[in-house]
């Protein structure tokens, strides 16, 4: 008897012992199931993982539900044991590798026991570790603190989160839940104060497939909110997916260097109003000429001031539209913020009848001193100038000359970032002229 | 069993090959409920490469040992933190057996591959993404260690 048969003796007799399990065709019709589900939720798949990624590095969303008969709330230590990390975070006990921080979230959230996890990528401190198999079925989103992995957020396409934003004053989204099975979301809250965190059931009940499930809870004052979906289905599989969201800033409400004359924010309002645009919220947003149109309304002249075509420069992220004034031609500088899907926003204005001339801030004396040149005969010079995060500066001046340049002070707005410049004859506005300071 | 129209020619390599299959998965893996599970993770793969895969049963084979290939991997890892479970008491200590699954990926596929599937060279190395010659040399080898594991 050689090696060779032994070998061949001994693979026929142990696979002979195996017989498969009697339910196998019904489990592969439950993946298939899942699977194809997966499959058709690719593209939605990916914006969600954007939707995610914006609300971490933005501070946006999570969800909400409600449901008259649902709210319970449970509340247990944070598993966050480190005071300085911030509450979004969710730290494992024993998380000092990938795979161990994995599944000790998945074992504290999800469900107990031995749950294989595959780390899918990792890179500059962030990575993604899949979960899949033995009755759990997410994706979680990871990061490298000071040597601990930490979850970030979870997602599964079996139960997406779209769109979760919270406010300062209600939470909403929407839960899609794939498969048939029972659902159940909760919002979580956290108490840094008290080291607790409350979950809050919101939802629970069975769904079909292919069910949306539209959340709004209405809780104020909170950092940020986060949504818990679960959604276990007929074979015990259980879909994970949470999120967190910070709470917005209100771009109405600037608290740093304003950059955009309109709509006027500074670069955290803008990133706001680009979620927001995101989400179907600020169409006019994204519409160049509407945007200019909507700042000559506001600054110069409301309603009747037709814009025209948007002019190309060779900066594909701005552009200018030319419109006409009872002093002459005008024009709208914008520009874009971020990619093809950016919004945009008013960076600049020039007139024929108006130039700013020079622009010096004197520290010492505590004002701005703007020169302007008047092109045409007029009554006023308006100057509004925006300072950090606090209301614009405005100072009024005669029109003295339109020969000359003019001197203009605006007293405590040598910090300004933003200056806009109005002439006007009367009540008839003749020009407009704006650019950043420095 | 069948309950849909698109069902029914996976349903057929069902009834085929999904009692093989996992008889192949389990001689590469030497766990059951792993060769359960990586063959209908095969099944669904091979539902969603449905008409692009010229030979649906062939496929459906190469996806088995390299969803066994990765199995390995993982395992691996997991075994550098937490010992083997004990495998199924039902069966007798095996000497061979125990030794094949100590030998590196490569030559125990290949050597299954030989000698329970009866491939010639030329699947093999297809099926491990090597050339023939790697095939021969990972059989040599690989018979080499059992025989001398199993010898007095």
């Amino acid at each position: 008897v050689t090696i060779e048969d032994e070998v061949r003796t001994m693979l026929r007799t142990r696979a002979s012992d195996v017989q498969p399990a009697d339910d196998a065709w019904a489990r592969i019709e439950s993946r298939l199931g899942t699977s194809e589900v997966a499959a058709r939720r690719q593209p939605r798949r990916v914006l969600a993982a954007v939707a995610v990624a914006a609300a971490v590095l933005v501070g946006a969303v999570v969800v909400g539900v409600s449901d008259d008969d649902a709210p319970t709330s449970v509340v247990t230590p944070v598993t966050v044991d480190d005071e300085s990390l911030p509450p979004h975070l969710w730290a494992a006990p024993e998380g000092t590798s990938l795979d161990e921080a994995a599944a000790e979230f998945i074992s504290a959230r999800v469900r107990e026991g031995d749950v294989p996890v595959t780390t899918e990528s990792t890179f500059d401190g962030y990575a993604t570790a899949r979960v899949t198999g033995r009755g759990v079925e997410t994706e979680l989103a990871m990061r490298d603190v000071g040597g601990r992995w930490l979850v970030i957020a979870a997602s599964s396409d079996l139960v997406p989160i779209h769109g979760p934003r919270y406010d300062g004053r209600a939470f909403a989204a929407d839960v899609v839940a794939e498969i048939p099975g029972q659902l159940d979301l909760l919002v979580r809250a956290v108490d840094e104060g008290d080291s607790v965190e409350a979950f809050t059931g919101v939802f629970s009940g069975r769904v079909e497939p292919r069910q949306e499930v539209p959340v709004h809870h209405d809780r104020g004052n909170e950092p940020g909110i986060g949504l818990v979906a679960k959604l276990v289905a007929a074979d015990g599989t259980i879909a994970y997916s949470e999120v967190w969201a910070a709470k917005e800033a209100d771009p109405a409400v600037p608290t740093a260097a304003i950059v955009s004359l309109w709509p006027t924010t500074d670069a955290a309002g803008l990133d706001v109003l680009q979620q927001q645009a995101a989400r179907g919220q600020r169409p006019d947003l994204l519409d160049p000429q509407l945007v200019a149109r909507n700042y000559i309304d506001e600054f110069v002249r409301p309603g009747g001031v037709e814009v025209g075509e948007l002019e190309p420069t060779i900066d594909p992220g701005t552009s200018w539209v030319g419109y006409q004034l009872a002093g002459g031609h005008g024009s709208v500088l914008l520009r874009r913020h971020g990619g093809e899907r950016g919004i945009w926003y008013v960076t600049g204005a020039t007139a024929d009848i108006v130039e700013i001339v020079d622009v010096r801030a004197a520290v010492s004396a505590g004002a701005l001193h703007v020169e302007v040149d008047v092109g045409l005969p007029a009554t006023t010079v308006d100057v509004t100038a925006w300072v950090g995060g606090r209301g614009p500066v405005r100072q009024s001046a005669p029109a003295v000359s339109h020969t000359t340049p003019q001197a203009i002070s605006i007293p405590g707005a040598q910090d300004a970032t933003l200056l806009m410049v109005v002439v006007r004859d009367g009540d008839t506005v003749l020009g407009i002229a704006a650019r950043h300071v420095g | 069993m069948m309950t849909a129209v698109w069902e029914e020619p996976l349903a057929e390599l069902y009834r085929e090959r999904y009692e093989p299959m996992v008889r192949l998965a389990y001689l590469l893996t030497g766990d059951r409920a792993a060769a359960e599970d990586l063959v209908q993770d095969a099944f669904v793969n091979v539902h969603r490469s449905w008409g692009r895969a010229t030979n649906p049963s062939a496929y459906l084979r190469a996806a088995v040992v390299n969803a066994s290939r990765s199995w390995g991997r993982r395992r691996s890892l997991e075994l550098v933190r937490r010992p083997p479970a004990p495998e199924h008491p039902t069966l007798v200590s095996d000497e061979l057996w125990d030794v094949l699954h100590t030998l590196p990926h490569r030559q125990r596929a290949a050597i299954v591959l030989r000698f329970y599937e009866d491939l010639p060279d030329a699947r093999i190395a297809e099926l491990l993404e090597c050339r023939e010659a790697t095939v021969r040399t990972a059989i040599h080898r690989g018979l080499a260690k059992l025989r001398k594991e199993i010898e007095p």
